[in-house]
């Protein structure tokens, strides 16, 4: 796969959202590895997904 | 994030301001997803500071080039929860009206009411969208209960939670450039007043 078609994939959310088979992971964590670029995205994705949280986040009594 | 290093330099060097940052900045946001998941509230603090605690012990354990510090965290609260609504207490407690066993008529986990920062963010993101976001991320279904709950294929599932992440992160890229210029403008201004 290119990157563009990494990220048009999915497989960067669904690694994060726990959403992948074993096989699928290692797939993930080996284009991690073949382009450093898509780590940014993974990090955006993770901020993403804290602001989300957050925004919808309880506070503790 | 500096405050994300602030915190686990506070931390590795044993300094409890650091778990009170880490408290400040991370509570709200873990504490909803243990409510969410536990759907009870002793139980859900007992997720966070389960958590809080594992953080402050196992800091050594975190990579930084792996994920950031919130992605770690949430992943230890969710292995929190599941291992309390696993134990025995949990389960006979379940049975009786501490738990809220339907998911439906609770008012946390049901509720609509949005705080205006979750308005802001999820304005404009249809709600078939934002409903597979909810469930797989902050009421910890899995994607085949969800699929089974909202009598959807597995994929279609898949494909809606991406395209949710996707509005919610143009939504961020928009608001940081709007913040961008705005403090290009008042740059400009400073320089033509002085």
């Amino acid at each position: 796969m290119t990157i563009e078609e990494i990220r048009l994939s999915g497989l960067l959310e669904y690694y994060i959202l726990d959403l992948l088979s074993e096989s699928e992971k290692q797939e993930v964590e080996g284009y991690l590895q073949e382009f450093p670029e898509l780590r940014k995205d993974k990090i955006d994705i993770e901020n993403a997904l804290h602001k989300y949280a957050s925004a919808m986040g309880i506070e503790p009594r | 994030m500096t405050i994300d290093l602030q915190i686990i330099e506070l931390i590795k060097s044993g300094n409890e301001q650091g778990l009170r940052l880490l408290y400040k900045h991370y509570a709200p946001a873990l504490h909803g997803v243990a409510l969410r998941q536990l759907r009870n509230e002793m139980y859900a603090e007992e997720a966070l500071q389960n958590t809080f605690m594992k953080v402050w012990s196992k800091i050594d354990q975190y990579d930084a080039t792996k994920s950031t510090l919130y992605t770690w965290m949430i992943n230890i609260l969710r292995n929190s929860s599941i291992d309390i609504s696993r134990t025995q207490k949990f389960q006979v407690e379940k049975k009786t009206i501490s738990i809220d066993n339907n998911v439906h008529s609770s008012s946390f986990t049901e509720s609509r009411e949005f705080s205006m920062d979750a308005k802001k963010l999820l304005e404009g993101m249809e709600d078939k969208y934002s409903i597979v976001l909810d469930y797989l991320y902050l009421r910890g279904y899995s994607q085949s209960e969800l699929s089974e709950e909202l009598d959807l294929p597995l994929g279609t599932i898949k494909t809606r939670v991406k395209k949710a992440i996707d509005i919610l992160r143009e939504k961020l890229d928009k608001e940081s450039s709007l913040l961008f210029g705005f403090i290009i403008l008042l740059l400009l201004l400073l320089k033509g007043l002085f």
